[in-house]
């Protein structure tokens, strides 16, 4: 089975077919990373073709010098990041009181509790925010943040227990 | 305690695993990517129409400017014949010199035809003095 890099090369050579098998591998990643953080699935689709569209542009400069799952994460947190943006003034006037999830399985105390859970996570400071989203999303390790974000192990621990003191005194935990 | 914290935000978030059609993700995304490619290009077309106007606009514009400037030299020129009131100046005096020679003729005319009477009358009315006393 062709690894990440590999599929990366055909398709710099021009077989665009490689890189429908790259999106086809990581495509629920990211669409699961999305909705996690937005709670809405047509947001998060949206998402996924805005962040599919512009790696196809840059997949050409690839210069392989870390794996291909890192440079995702990247983009994936610099495509959330402007979301976030673009939606903080929605956020801050609750234009969205109850987030739209989609899911029947989730009760309203569900939907709320995970709407003050994000809008704490929304006025933490870029850094603590992304630590924290990759964190709880993904489940990664100090070591895979860091090297995602491009700091320390250390500083990626430090960001985030302050991430969570600050996310303690938002929701009054 | 922070772990608890911790393990307890990674439950609010955790959701039971959402799935997408692939497929038909591949083919809005290709037809998405068409779309922003054609929309590019079109704004590349119009921006560049735009530019040429107003390069061609601007060169129209400096050449009609250049023309008008010669046209209001050219207007000038004809006022200043038309409204012309000094009727003494060098063109007029061209034209007392063609009327001193017409007289001239006339007179030797009348003399031919032996009218020298009539030759010394039409002197005087003309206060042809200096040519009377050369005849």
């Amino acid at each position: 089975m062709k690894n990440d890099h590999d599929l990366i090369h055909e398709f710099q050579s021009g077989n665009d077919s490689a890189f429908d098998e790259l999106v086809q591998r990581h495509l629920q990643m990211v669409f699961g990373f999305f909705v996690k953080i937005t709670q809405d699935k047509m947001a998060a689709e949206d998402l996924a073709q805005d962040l599919f569209i512009k790696l196809y542009r840059y997949l050409k400069k690839f210069r392989f010098e870390s794996a291909f799952t890192t440079y995702l994460y990247r983009a994936q947190l610099n495509t959330i990041n402007s979301w976030l943006r673009r939606n903080k003034w929605r956020n801050f006037l609750h234009l969205d009181d109850i987030p739209e999830t989609g899911r029947s399985d989730d009760t309203v105390e569900d939907q709320w509790r995970k709407k003050e859970l994000w809008d704490g996570i929304y006025q933490l400071p870029k850094k603590q925010r992304t630590v924290v989203m990759m964190r709880i999303t993904e489940e990664l390790s100090y070591q895979e943040i860091g090297k995602i974000m491009h700091i320390s192990e250390g500083s990626a621990k430090v960001n985030f227990h302050h991430a969570l003191n600050k996310l303690k005194e938002i929701i009054h935990e | 305690m922070s772990n608890s914290f911790e393990q307890k935000l990674i439950n609010t978030v955790r959701l039971s695993p959402e799935t997408i059609d692939t497929k038909s993700f591949l083919a809005d995304l290709h037809q998405n990517r068409k779309n922003k490619r054609l929309k590019k290009n079109r704004l590349i077309y119009s921006l560049s129409a735009a530019l040429f106007l107003m390069v061609l606009g601007g060169l129209t514009f400096i050449q009609l400017d250049s023309t008008m400037g010669y046209d209001n030299n050219w207007a000038e020129i004809e006022e200043a014949d038309y409204f012309d009131m000094d009727f003494w100046n060098n063109q007029n005096e061209i034209e007392l010199k063609i009327s001193e020679n017409y007289y001239n003729e006339l007179a030797i005319l009348l003399l031919e035809e032996d009218e020298f009477w009539n030759t010394i009358k039409f002197l005087d009315d003309m206060n042809y003095t200096t040519n009377r006393k050369e005849l």
